[in-house]
């Protein structure tokens, strides 16, 4: 180790041990990436960073660090006693220890830990000082800023006590304690406790620091932090300012190290302090890095040969007794590769999540690129059969190694959205609480809590805040800052030119990349042998659960693990229609077991009439399927890939659909490309297909073109993936092939795999899907009452209402019936009709506006104890209040009863009120006025967002006829390019990134659907139409391609109507 | 929304004549109606056809009838009541009112109840108040002769005093304020308020604060009348006093004492110190109106940083601020990361300084130009031993003395 005084002699004067980013979340106003930078400009060689009670910003800084090329020390403040303290870790030790510290302050005790008690930690971190001593280990402890414990007390004159106190600490840190002193210029008192402080330190025989704590690194980002702080302490700026809670300076500011010489001139032994500390500490990713679970595995066993009995038993169930060559080929290159990495605990890990499910009859399924592993196809996790299929196990796992470590496989598995719950809590109590904790999601500003934020900090009202932040919801906050200098603040009412606006638009501005908040990702597990928050500290959440300080970039970084257990509405769905099938008929449908060359199916997905089924039901989708008209499942496949981002920036859509209709004959740059290209048409969809190039004309081995593949579909690898075609490129002309690779197809090869880099996607992932695909499709035509009751009770989900879901199943023949407290239940049920094959589908409660959990529950409980006989008796019994009783009443649930929804009313109300049984109410006779058809279908909209009786646009079609407005069904005869004028309810609004500007509306009628497009020149004109109305009329002409028709808009126009209880979904 | 009570009078006249004079004031879209009840009344000048002249009218008897037709949402029924009606097909005041007391009773609840009532047009609200008792006055016109002796005037005004003093003792009241108005021979007319520190009947003092006046102003021409009236009056227990005399032992006196001053000089005249933590010292204290008994007003939004406890002993000196910093000629010298004043002009005459402590740097408010500051403080000591306060203002780029210590 170089020794500390000469990095001091040869390098800068300071080092900086103290900083804090905008990870101390409110009292940092800078990105670890932008610190890093600065320090760097500025001239340092290391830079600590101690945000508080958290360690989020660390791999950032890492990673920007060793492109700055300055040395990052990790640290922390913590809270001790109430009072800060900062620790910086000196060794991989060292950080365990500060690891554990942070997770202490957030997490409290594990053994008191109660899932149901939560929150009590968050926001007031803090340590004793006996975990302290505990983990003193590889630490260098910093006596801490002017409100600290040992300033206090020299500041109120307590010189023993505040011997006391550093001869305490030195007893436990030794010589790795240093007593911190700050110059800020702020008041003379302060200059006075740093001379004090400085005594004290030589009493103690204590090294003293100069450290600057820096929070910014310019005006602008110290303008962002008086802001976070004026948050912070729910305050607007001026009142922050009158309170003296704002810096009174900004000398928080990441100084130079010349100018810290130039400050602490004469005290130069504080300067040198700080760079033989930064010597003495060390960092590395590699520290962060928690032992993987370990699996119990019954005796005689390890890990390797129990996962090998396990996928071998998996594989005679999936393939048979005797498995081909091929099989057990591809089994054993897994496994060996498998042990040789020691990943067979995580195998097990997953395979032991996914059992759990099975036995609690939870739907899963593996996603993403683990469906090109045959192990995990043997033991149950995905769904597909990657010898059948030829899948590439390479994009799966590789030997590719990352900072010396193999790069942890990516198991994705999906679990039924509403019971991934309980697997996560096996996965807490299987691994203990210390030990597993979810990955979290660092949420970024964007525009809408810039603006929101910014400007409820200049106390501007929240309404007029809101309205501002909706119309920038698609930008960043810089860009934000723009438009509202340009348009939106002037729009509002405000003065551009007023100062206090100019300050305003700045603040927003500098909010650009500032972490806001840490969430809780999606799915993404982190499971240890030991206490996980000792390598990745442990924070608690709102809902009971625990996340790591660390998003799934900084994991991937560090090379961390993760058990990716996520939510998918369509497994709900499935199994939920599963179960009503099997009720209904006795037999339950098994989901890989379903016919996969079912004419019905493939007819029906032809036909585009997809709405409700997974993954192929939005508008593009159809709009694409009907051209492509996919008659097995590979065509499938294709499709759930097809329509994405990038194959629709590439253009690819359109070649793909001429060639797979036999329009245009597919053509391959070389022979060899010919079996790879050829099940999609000469062009490169998935990124196996990428991966096999490189191995056929380059040569690549497949953990060659696995690091290939790593550098693509990233922005900002586009560097590394011009290196990486460069050195493909140059192997391929290399390779012996017949025909040889010429220099000019090399680079032709290489063009298109460039383009195709931004859009790749998974064959195996793109199959797992398919395969819900196909099963919601086939429910769709063989069982479409249940299919409508899954994907009504498992709604949230997918792309459209419940109202629009069900104005389709009617169209499809599914009688609905509405919500009833005599036949249905709180979820959909199916019920008997006259023809047994075709039950009708009962709405639930849980569909009643009004009707919440509690309500639900009491009625739920009532209904346990035995049917409802009467109104009375259902009130009486659930104990319903008058506004429950109006909402159930309205929708029609008493209808059992009495079928005016009116009189239910009377009567329930009466129930409700009449609570002495000794003066019972009068039944008195009410009378009425009947509801007409278009009150009965807007009441339903009212009270459960969907009518069983019609669709809305009947209220308007007369008007509409005798305007000549075509409807949905008119389209159809209509041809290319002739005018027409539409109208209908608004469903879906859509303005997708790639399409421009356009945006494109989804209206629906009593008929069915009408696509409209908004030209980009258009949207603005008619904004408040297309971007709010109910009712729309377009005036356009017909754009039609075989089935796809849609209008193209010239004139919109809102349409005026009684006013309905909806709302359009809309998707940015 | 103006209300008027026709009781006894022509009503239709009364809205007429009421609807000329605010449409003389320049609001052409006024309405009036005319009606029995209250709320039929309010239904019709919100809702209602308009009749002769913007009025419209409720004939007598008919308010029922007339509430029945409107649409229940002209009742602004609660927000809790309001799906309640909805659910139960009720559409129309009409349809409302048709229902039993019990049955609406059973069903809506109080409040459905007080509806029901509008509804059937049985308004039980209290419009306007019973009219407040007169107030003591007197008066005296002489049209044979004018009067300028100001010994004459105060025998006349005796007189009338003699006659509201006894009135406001008779009903063990005392007056605050009596408002005297002399008619004058050009025509004119002058108002004198005079005020006393408590209330009283006591026609001694009056007479003594009407010899005062008298003295005081100077009137355009003789006098032909004198009119005398008891402006403001209270209870005769009223306390009195100096806000800051001692013998105020409670808060509620003072308090009291501090309302009379608002009612007296209105409610700006009592100011209170609004201090903050502003890092600039003179932006600490704002003096800010404050009406009694008010709470303490918490600063806006949050809690105010706790005073740091103060490391050395507090200075023995008190700081005094120049009212507006001085601008100085300053001259300094580097130390460190920053220049320190080494004497400085003021006057025209330099002072050197002999110790200097600082900076102390005050910056900040960069949202907004009436709050960006940016100074640096020193705490000098000149030769002559005077402890001074200068800053260097570096948006200015100029030295001020901002104050001294004594």
């Amino acid at each position: 180790m170089v020794s500390a005084r000469m990095v001091g002699l040869m390098g800068a004067p300071y080092a900086e041990l103290r900083a804090h980013t905008a990870f101390s979340f409110g009292d940092g106003s800078v990105t670890p990436e932008v610190l890093v930078a600065r320090a760097a400009q500025l001239g340092y060689d290391a830079i600590g960073i101690t945000d508080t009670a958290d360690l989020g910003g660390i791999v950032r800084a890492a990673l920007a660090a060793r492109e700055a090329g300055v040395r990052i020390i990790a640290g922390a403040e913590l809270s001790v006693d109430g009072q800060p303290m900062a620790f910086l870790a000196r060794t991989a030790e060292g950080y365990r220890n500060l690891a554990a510290l942070v997770t202490a302050s957030r997490v409290g005790v594990w053994n008191a830990w109660d899932k149901a008690r939560v929150g009590t930690w968050r926001g007031h971190p803090n340590v004793t000082w006996a975990q302290v001593a505990e983990h003193h280990e590889g630490l260098h402890a910093l006596t801490g800023p002017a409100s600290g414990a040992l300033a206090e007390l020299v500041r109120v004159g307590d010189r023993d006590g505040a011997d006391r106190m550093l001869a305490g600490w030195r007893a436990v840190f030794g010589r790795r304690l240093a007593v911190e002193v700050q110059l800020h210029h702020v008041s003379g008192p302060e200059a006075a406790l740093g001379a004090e402080l400085i005594r004290l330190a030589g009493r103690g025989g204590v090294p003293w620091v100069a450290t600057h704590d820096p929070r910014y690194v310019d005006d602008r980002s110290r303008l962002v932090h008086d802001l976070l702080t004026a948050l912070r302490h729910d305050m607007d700026i001026d009142a922050a300012l009158r309170a003296g809670v704002l810096h009174p300076n900004d000398d928080w500011k990441l100084l130079a190290p010349g100018e810290m010489q130039q400050r602490w001139q004469g005290c130069e032994s504080g300067l040198d302090e700080s760079t033989q500390i930064a010597a003495q500490c060390g960092f590395d990713l590699a520290w962060m890095r928690p032992p993987l679970p370990a699996f119990q595995v019954p005796k005689g066993h390890t890990e390797d040969s129990f996962l090998r009995e396990q996928v071998y038993r998996g594989a005679a169930e999936r393939w048979g007794e005797v498995l081909s060559e091929a099989q057990r080929h591809q089994l054993e290159h897994e496994l060996v590769l498998i042990a040789k990495l020691r990943f067979a605990g995580f195998f097990l890990v997953i395979w032991d999540a996914v059992q759990f499910a099975k036995s609690r009859g939870i739907l899963c399924q593996g996603r993403g690129s683990a469906a090109n592993s045959a192990v995990t196809y043997c033991l149950g996790v995905t769904a597909v059969d990657p010898v059948e299929h030829g899948l590439l196990f390479e994009r799966f796992l590789s030997e590719v190694r990352v900072d010396g470590k193999a790069e942890a496989p990516d198991i994705d598995v999906d679990f039924e959205h509403d019971r991934r719950e309980e697997v996560l809590d096996y996965m807490y109590q299987r691994y203990q609480r210390p030990g597993a904790a979810i990955t979290a999601m660092v949420q970024t500003y964007r525009a809408p809590n810039a603006v929101q934020d910014a400007m409820r900090a200049f106390g501007y009202p929240a309404d007029l805040a809101t309205s501002i932040s909706k119309r920038l919801h698609q930008y960043d906050p810089a860009d934000a800052a723009v438009h509202m200098q340009e348009r939106y603040a002037t729009q509002a009412g405000l003065d551009v030119n007023a100062s206090r606006v100019k300050g305003l638009i700045r603040a927003i501005a500098g909010f650009e990349g500032l972490p806001r908040l840490r969430a809780t990702h999606v799915g993404g597990f982190v499971i240890s042998a030991a206490p996980l928050g000792n390598w990745l500290p442990i924070e608690q959440t709102t809902m009971g659960r625990t996340i790591v300080q660390f998003d799934k970039d900084d994991l991937d970084a560090i090379g961390v693990p993760k058990f990716d257990f996520l939510g998918l509405g369509g497994l709900s769905m499935i199994r939920r229609a599963f179960d009503a099938i099997e009720i209904r008929t006795g037999t339950r449908p098994e989901m890989y077991n379903l016919p996969t060359d079912d004419a019905r199916t493939y007819d029906l997905v032809s036909r585009g009439e997809t709405v409700g089924t997974f993954q192929i039901e939005s508008r593009a989708q159809i709009s694409s399927i009907v051209h492509t008209k996919p008659e097995r499942l590979y065509d499938i496949v294709v499709q759930v890939a097809l329509i994405r981002p990038g194959p629709i920036q590439a253009k690819f859509v359109r070649p793909y659909t001429r060639r797979r209709r036999g329009e245009e004959e597919p053509t391959y740059l070389h022979d060899a490309l010919r079996p790879i290209l050829a099940r999609t048409q000469g062009i490169p969809i998935f990124q196996e297909q990428a991966m096999a190039i490189a191995m056929a004309l380059g040569g690549y081995t497949g953990a060659e073109a696995d690091e290939l593949r790593r550098t693509m579909g990233n922005i900002r690898k586009e560097p590394l993936l011009l290196a990486a075609l460069e050195r493909l490129c140059t192997r391929m002309m290399a390779n012996d092939l017949t025909p040889r690779v010429t220099p000019e197809l090399a680079v032709r090869i290489c063009e298109d795999l460039r383009s195709f880099a931004n859009y790749g996607f998974p064959e195996s992932h793109a199959w797992s899907f398919a395969l819900i695909a196909y099963a919601t499709a086939y429910l769709k035509v063989h069982y479409a009452t249940e299919f409508y009751l899954g994907i009504l009770n498992a709604w949230p989900m997918g792309f459209y209402s419940p109202a629009t879901l069900i104005h389709d199943a009617r169209r499809h023949g599914v009688e609905v019936r509405t919500p009833c407290l005599r036949h249905g239940d709180w979820e959909c049920t199916t019920e008997p009709t006259r023809d047994p094959d075709h039950p009708a589908l009962r709405m639930g409660w849980r569909f009643v506006r009004g009707i919440g959990t509690v309500s639900l529950d009491k009625l739920r409980a009532a209904r346990a104890a035995g049917a409802f006989t009467s109104i009375a008796d259902v009130v009486a019994r659930a104990h319903l209040t008058r506004a429950e009783v109006t909402s159930l009443a309205a929708a029609g649930s008493f209808a059992a009863w009495q079928p005016d929804r009116r009189r239910a009313a009377w009567e329930g109300l009466r129930a409700s009120s009449d609570v002495l049984p000794l003066a019972p109410a009068r039944h008195t006779s009410y009378d009425p006025r009947p509801l007409g058809k278009h009150e009965e279908i807007a009441l339903d909209y009212h009270t459960t967002g969907a009518s069983v009786h019609g669709h809305p646009m009947l209220a308007l079609r007369e008007r509409m006829q005798a305007w000549h407005v075509k409807d949905s069904r008119d389209l159809g005869q209509m041809t290319n390019g002739c005018g027409v004028t539409v109208a209908g309810l608004v469903v879906v609004r859509q303005r997708p990134h790639t399409a421009k500007g356009t945006i494109f509306l989804l209206l629906e009628d009593e008929h069915g659907f009408i696509n409209v497009v908004v030209p980009p020149q258009l949207v603005e004109p008619n904004e408040e139409v297309v971007k709010g109305a109910q009712f729309v009329l377009v005036r356009g002409r017909v754009s039609r391609e075989d089935a796809a028709i849609s209008v193209v808009g010239r004139e919109f126009r809102a349409l005026e109507g009684a006013p309905l209880t909806h709302q359009s979904r809309n998707f940015h | 929304m103006l209300w008027a009570d026709g009781h006894g009078l022509d009503a239709h006249t009364l809205a007429r004549n009421t609807l000329q004079l605010i449409r003389n004031r320049g609001t052409d879209d006024a309405r009036a109606a005319v009606a029995a009840t209250p709320v039929a009344a309010e239904l019709a000048v919100v809702f209602g056809a308009v009749g002769e002249r913007g009025v419209a009218v409720v004939a007598p008897g008919t308010d029922r009838a007339f509430t029945a037709l409107f649409p229940i949402e002209a009742l602004d029924p609660a927000p809790r009541l309001a799906p309640l009606l909805a659910a139960l097909g009720i559409a129309t005041c009409g349809d409302l009112a048709a229902l039993s007391h019990e049955s609406v009773e059973v069903r809506l609840g109080a409040e459905g109840v007080a509806l029901w009532r509008l509804a059937r047009a049985d308004d039980r609200r209290l419009i306007f108040s019973p009219a407040p008792r007169e107030l003591p006055h007197a008066s005296l016109d002489w049209t044979d002769y004018a009067l300028k002796d100001p010994e004459r005037l105060l025998f006349s005004i005796n007189a009338l005093l003699t006659r509201v003093c006894g009135a406001l003792a008779a009903e063990g009241r005392g007056a605050h304020e009596l408002t005297l108005t002399f008619s004058l021979t050009d025509r004119g007319t002058h108002v004198e308020l005079l005020r006393s520190s408590r209330p009283t009947a006591n026609q001694r003092t009056w007479v003594r604060l009407v010899r005062a006046a008298l003295e005081r102003i100077r009137l355009s021409a003789a006098v032909t009348g004198v009119a005398l009236h008891a402006s403001r009056v209270a209870a005769r227990d009223a306390q009195q006093g100096d806000l800051f005399d001692r013998g105020f032992t409670t808060t509620g006196a003072a308090e009291d004492a501090v309302a009379r001053i608002i009612e007296d000089q209105g409610e700006h005249a009592v100011v209170a110190p609004d201090n903050s933590a502003h890092p600039l010292l003179d932006e600490r204290t704002t003096w800010t109106p404050r009406a009694p008994r008010a709470p303490h007003a918490a600063p806006t939004g949050g809690k105010v940083r706790e005073a740091q406890p103060a490391y050395a002993a507090q200075a023995a000196l008190t700081l005094q601020l120049a009212p507006v910093p001085r601008a100085i000629a300053v001259e300094t010298a580097p130390r460190r990361d920053h220049a320190v004043p080494v004497r400085y002009r003021d006057g025209g005459q330099w002072h050197d300084i002999a110790q200097v402590a600082g900076p102390d740097r005050v910056s900040g408010g960069a949202w907004d130009p009436d709050h960006l500051h940016a100074r640096e403080y020193f705490r000098c000591v000149t030769r002559e031993g005077v402890l001074v306060w200068l800053f260097y203002d570096a948006q200015a780029g100029a030295w001020y003395l901002h104050g001294w210590w004594d």
